[in-house]
């Protein structure tokens, strides 16, 4: 069983892409043999009204619901992000929410931040926080988006302990580091999207910080969804460290939910 | 015949486990060059030979899977020409690369590449088009493309698709000579069948970028990609192949 934890239907708004669909996602998932995806739509990094993103894709997540889960993507720093938050979840099915605080302007230390840390935890969500969409080095001119502090996800993880965050399209040093500065509350978890080195990099990362806290993901459809299933598959990695990382540890989470 | 064409040392040294990793992956030959032991982006001649006598003693370690290019600095113009002489005719390197210690089309490398383009060996030269700000003399993909125009007859290797990967493959594209590596941590689906719908999968190159890059992860990237099995052979190694067996010697 493999679950990616970081995948995303919509067109890319700077890039021609020819894959952008959930008929494009599953058939890539197919390909490449991922079982499930936890999906968040790519225009909620972009709409000003990100709840309206995460309507667009309802319907087409829904309907393959055996095989895709909804991650709502959520602005804290929007009016009426708590509404977004109970409809995605109680109506839209979510099983947990995104956020993009490059994208929609905010700091991780903001108060509507621990507002809405507090609220996902009473509702059992993960909060998955992309640290960034693609490299800060390819962002087009008029879209450049700095990358999310590392630290400021993990304070705010630590202080908000009965709330699981998950790390998205961190480098190695940022989720070694992040990992181990949670190392108490054990409630930050990453995904190895954005990890591409150094060699071995998975056995290192795995000797450095463990497996319970790393997932799998791929960050479909923008990047290619083979190294994430490389960097497992031949990452000198234990058959239990490969679960973990491949399904186990996102399982965990999810079944957290009320 | 699978080659990657652009790795470097760690340190002075090929990491076992990338030589591991290579054999598991079925990864022929590593094309490896030495940035200095502590990268330099100006190295002096003593840095660049030293990085040069590490890199032919990882050769001697590992026949027959390394193949060395050799480390140079234009600024340094008649150590560097000594240099490239002795690393291909006594050391038995392949190529030379070129990092950023000056633009691709600075006339300080104009004798370089005459001196490259007599032994018919590939120029691999660093390039990217970064939105945060290049570093100082490192080229863009337009440096690379000015420098194609200047040597139709240089077989040059544009490494990373200048990371950039629209933008570096629409800047060379006119010169036939100007072969884009896919090395480098970027992974954006698109890059590699774009590179192959724009240049043709004979310009297209294999490369990983190792240490710094996990070779499974560059492997994947050209396996994942949704291009015809013969233009993956022939960027796996086919065409690293035919620019090695130009080679004067």
């Amino acid at each position: 069983m493999i679950i990616d934890a970081c995948a995303f239907v919509g067109r890319h708004p700077f890039v021609r892409s020819h894959n952008h669909t959930v008929p494009d996602l599953l058939r890539l998932m197919d390909k490449f043999g991922i079982d499930q995806a936890a999906v968040s739509p790519l225009a909620g990094a972009f709409y000003q009204n990100a709840q309206e993103a995460n309507e667009d894709i309802y319907a087409n997540i829904h309907t393959n619901s055996h095989r895709l889960m909804l991650v709502a993507a959520i602005n804290p720093a929007y009016p009426g992000w708590d509404r977004d938050l109970r409809r995605s979840r109680e109506a839209l099915h979510a099983v947990g929410i995104r956020l993009f605080p490059g994208y929609h302007g905010y700091k991780l230390g903001a108060p509507e931040v621990s507002a809405l840390a507090e609220t996902a935890g009473k509702m059992q969500l993960p909060v998955f926080i992309s640290l960034r969409l693609w490299d800060e080095r390819q962002h087009p001119p008029m879209c450049m988006v700095p990358a999310v502090p590392w630290k400021s996800a993990a304070e705010l993880a630590a202080s908000h302990p009965d709330t699981k965050f998950v790390l998205s399209m961190g480098r190695f040093g940022e989720v070694a580091e992040a990992l181990k500065q949670t190392a108490e509350t054990r409630n930050l978890f990453a995904d190895i999207a954005g990890i591409q080195g150094p060699t071995d990099c998975m056995r290192k990362l795995v000797a450095e910080v463990g497996s319970d806290r790393l997932l799998f993901g791929t960050e479909l459809l923008l990047q290619y969804a083979l190294p994430a299933r490389y960097k497992i598959d031949y990452g000198n990695l234990s058959d239990d460290d490969r679960q973990r990382i491949h399904a186990s540890n996102l399982m965990a989470i999810l079944a957290d939910r009320q | 015949m699978i080659i990657d064409c652009h790795i470097h040392l760690q340190g002075a040294r090929i990491e076992p486990e990338l030589v591991e990793s290579a054999a598991t992956l079925g990864v022929d030959r590593l094309c490896a060059s030495s940035l200095g032991r502590t990268w330099s982006y100006e190295p002096t001649p003593e840095v660049f030979i030293e990085a040069n006598n590490d890199v032919a003693k990882c050769m001697r370690k590992y026949p027959d899977l390394i193949l060395g290019f050799a480390y140079l600095n234009p600024v340094y113009l008649e150590e560097s020409l000594a240099e490239m002489r002795r690393c291909i005719e006594d050391l038995g390197m392949v190529g030379i690369k070129l990092w950023v210690a000056a633009y691709a089309d600075n006339r300080r490398v104009f004798p370089l590449v005459e001196k490259a383009i007599e032994y018919d060996i590939p120029i691999l030269q660093h390039a990217w088009h970064k939105a945060t700000g290049n570093l100082p003399h490192e080229s863009k993909p337009t440096h690379v493309a000015a420098l194609a125009e200047r040597y139709p007859e240089a077989n040059i290797i544009m490494a990373h698709i200048a990371g950039d990967w629209e933008r570096g493959i629409e800047a060379i594209s006119p010169y036939r000579n100007v072969y884009v590596d896919t090395s480098g941590s970027i992974i954006e689906a698109g890059m590699v069948e774009r590179a192959v719908d724009v240049l043709g999968a004979r310009r297209v190159l294999f490369g990983s970028d190792a240490h710094g890059v996990d070779l499974p992860v560059a492997v994947a990237k050209i396996l994942g990609a949704e291009i015809p099995d013969y233009s993956r052979d022939m960027i796996m190694g086919g065409n690293m192949q035919a620019l090695l067996d130009r080679r004067v010697g």
